[in-house]
């Protein structure tokens, strides 16, 4: 049994990006000219916090953000009319079935975090870029709500790789999150919480709703932790 | 006879046996699986899957690049020792960059060329000294009395790993000044002093913020081995170090390219000029090389994208890039991963009518001592239809043609405003950042806002 999440460092994160594009690219997330910051498919958004003061004395850091992975009366789950948003109980994952997903969007009214994203668009690629897509995710029809899944297309290549290999269990080393692997800095650490607890200064976002999310953050500023 | 009544009953009756019958169901669930299914719908292709080395050169890093292809399609690439930057993660997608340059005229080019005044000098311009390329070039304008420019390099190389503490003036440490993933495996290691005006990147990951102070009398305070940087490794920074016993530790002599010093070649001396933009490098403004063109100079760009200084060549010749490129950086070749477009052309064979794949053949993989010449040139974020992750769906990176002010400018968020300097102006929409001192203008050295700017501070006014 695992319990997969994350330890985020906000320290250590320069708000490169490098994490959200390679979300884009792992999951076949289409380029939209229209796209803004609230009709973007950004399963993986790196926000910049501030402590609200003025120069010289504001400071910056930046915030990785995606499905909390809620393992506790998962609030997107519960709203879902039609069972598209199911919790593994294998992984503790919360994942998202397009292909039963109506888009009313009411996961996205309940979900705690805004880590979901409503799909506005066909998925539509320049010119010849369609044979870069990534052969172990669908692309999504527009209509339906996404988020993030762990990369459930790396789990799958890695639990196809164990079983060919005669295990049962998948080699951590084959199964990092695409953002994980992408993080220059180190910041994002994918684990499996059965087996590396969070440190124990680390805090978790909105924890008093009780929903139990399974990414941890650090930071050692102290306005930082009183924002989380 | 049938009446109306039995009709009725009729239709109510099959329409109510229906729902007992798999029918309707089927067709609902047809119709779900056919919508999501539309011809639109793009397939990712299907084939085996492999994983392929390269290195990437978008930027002087050269990091060593893992590629999981399907057939001989790279899909995704990752760092091999460690995290790649936001261009390397999507370095597979820029031969697909909509506005890549596909056609040219190399021809026509030639003809002009051989046209040009033979009283003139012939030059190359190569944005990216160091290469073997550079060397065929180097030798190829020695061979016709030619000249080599470069863009100027920063004074010195550095070497993080030997810092027990880093002072840093400004340079950009985080922010793809040096290799991303060493600079970050190197970080719990040394103590970073930030001086910069401005809250920076940087300067957010410091160990202390001072938006300015005393830098040799801080250095000398700092446990040692002591590493003193600022952008371009000035002669100031460089004498510095050598004074608090950094030379040959933590800095030494940056190497040499051989390039012809731009400054020094006579104005309107240059008939015919070759500009090598197959890979991004520290961009020279076009004022500065424009005054140093013979009137009806040739000037031939090679390049993928429009953006540079295709805009200002007579000639623009479309090249491979990464990843259909064969090039090498410090010492290693790049495997190619996809087969560059018919049509491109190769700059060293146009120029130096040389094969670069012969002499890449030569190429020995350097020593690592850990010495690295620092980056001052700008990535290219926009190049792929996926960058608008971080500056159009984020707000992590200033988008093109945008430009962050201090509040009390009197310019609000998004307004239209002109960015200003005495060589002309440049539309830009507004972007109200209250962690930059007031008159301070932070902007994105594309190459547009360059041309604009050159070495002056630029004013933003109202549009």
């Amino acid at each position: 049994m695992k319990r997969y999440g994350m330890h985020i460092d906000i320290d250590r994160c320069n708000g490169c990006g490098a994490c959200m594009v390679a979300c884009a690219v792992e999951n076949n997330i289409p380029p939209v000219a229209g796209a803004d910051d609230r009709k973007g498919i950004t399963p993986l958004r790196v926000y910049q916090i501030d402590n609200g003061e003025a120069y010289p004395n504001r400071r910056t850091a930046f915030i990785p953000m995606l499905c909390q992975q809620c393992g506790n009366e998962t609030p997107c789950a519960h709203v879902c009319p039609q069972q598209a948003v199911d919790v593994d109980p294998e992984t503790g994952i919360v994942g998202q079935m397009a292909e039963r997903c109506l888009g009313c969007r009411y996961c996205m009214a309940a979900c705690p975090y805004h880590a979901r994203y409503f799909n506005w668009w066909d998925p539509k690629w320049p010119a010849g870029m369609e044979a870069a897509l990534n052969p172990d995710v669908a692309p999504r029809q527009r209509g339906v709500v996404e988020k993030c899944n762990f990369c459930h297309g790396r789990r799958h290549a890695a639990m196809e790789k164990a079983a060919a290999a005669g295990k049962r269990e998948i080699d951590p080393a084959d199964y990092v999150p695409a953002c994980a692997e992408a993080c220059p800095s180190g910041a994002i650490r994918f684990v499996d919480l059965n087996a590396q607890a969070a440190p124990a200064d680390s805090f978790r976002l909105l924890e008093r709703l009780d929903t139990d999310p399974k990414i941890f953050y650090r930071s050692k500023k102290d306005w930082v932790k009183r924002n989380g | 006879m049938t009446t109306r009544r039995a009709a009725v009953q009729i239709i109510a009756g099959a329409g109510v046996g229906a729902l007992f019958t798999p029918a309707p169901w089927r067709l609902v669930r047809d119709t779900a699986l056919w919508s999501e299914n539309w011809p639109g719908i793009p397939r990712p292709k299907r084939g085996p899957i492999s994983a392929k080395t390269t290195v990437c050169t978008l930027c002087p890093a050269g990091c060593a690049v893992r590629a999981r292809c399907v057939g001989d399609q790279p899909v995704s690439l990752a760092g091999v020792n460690g995290g790649l930057c936001p261009l390397g993660v999507i370095g597979h997608h820029l031969p697909y960059y909509p506005r890549r340059v596909k056609q040219g005229a190399p021809e026509e080019a030639r003809a002009a060329i051989a046209k040009a005044d033979p009283t003139k000098r012939v030059a190359v311009l190569d944005l990216r000294p160091g290469r073997t390329a550079s060397a065929l070039y180097r030798k190829a304008m020695k061979d016709q009395g030619g000249l080599y420019l470069a863009p100027p390099q920063p004074g010195a190389s550095v070497n993080l790993a030997a810092a027990k503490s880093v002072l840093s003036v400004g340079a950009p440490l985080f922010e793809g000044w040096l290799p991303p993933a060493e600079v970050f495996a190197a970080r719990d290691r040394f103590r970073l002093v930030q001086i910069e005006r401005e809250f920076s990147r940087t300067a957010a990951m410091a160990d202390v913020w001072l938006p300015s102070g005393d830098v040799a009398e801080i250095a000398r305070k700092l446990d040692g081995p002591v590493l003193v940087v600022d952008r371009t490794m000035s002669p100031a920074i460089v004498a510095l170090n050598k004074e608090i016993g950094g030379w040959g530790q933590t800095v030494q002599a940056a190497p040499d390219f051989g390039a012809d010093d731009l400054a020094s070649v006579a104005d309107g001396s240059i008939g015919v000029l070759y500009i090598d933009e197959s890979n991004a490098g520290e961009y020279i403004p076009w004022q500065e090389i424009e005054r140093k063109l013979a009137p009806n100079a040739v000037t031939v760009a090679f390049a993928w994208s429009p953006d540079g200084y295709a805009r200002h060549a007579k000639f623009v010749l479309p090249t491979a890039v990464f990843p259909e490129a064969l090039d090498d950086v410090d010492g290693r070749v790049t495997t190619p991963l996809l087969k560059a477009p018919e049509g491109v052309v190769d700059p060293v064979e146009f120029i130096a009518k040389a094969s670069l794949a012969d002499a890449l053949k030569e190429v020995k993989p350097k020593e690592d001592g850990g010495w690295r010449l620092p980056y001052t040139g700008t990535l290219d974020a926009t190049a792929s239809a996926l960058s608008t992750k971080v500056y159009q769906e984020s707000n992590l990176l200033l988008a093109p043609r945008h430009v962050a002010v201090a509040p009390g400018a009197g310019l609000a968020e998004n307004d239209a405003a002109v960015l200003e300097t005495s060589r002309g102006r440049l539309p830009v929409r507004v972007v109200v950042d209250a962690g930059l001192p007031a008159g301070k203008v932070r902007f994105l050295g594309t190459p547009e806002v360059l041309d604009l700017c050159g070495s002056e501070e630029p004013k933003v006014v109202r549009g």
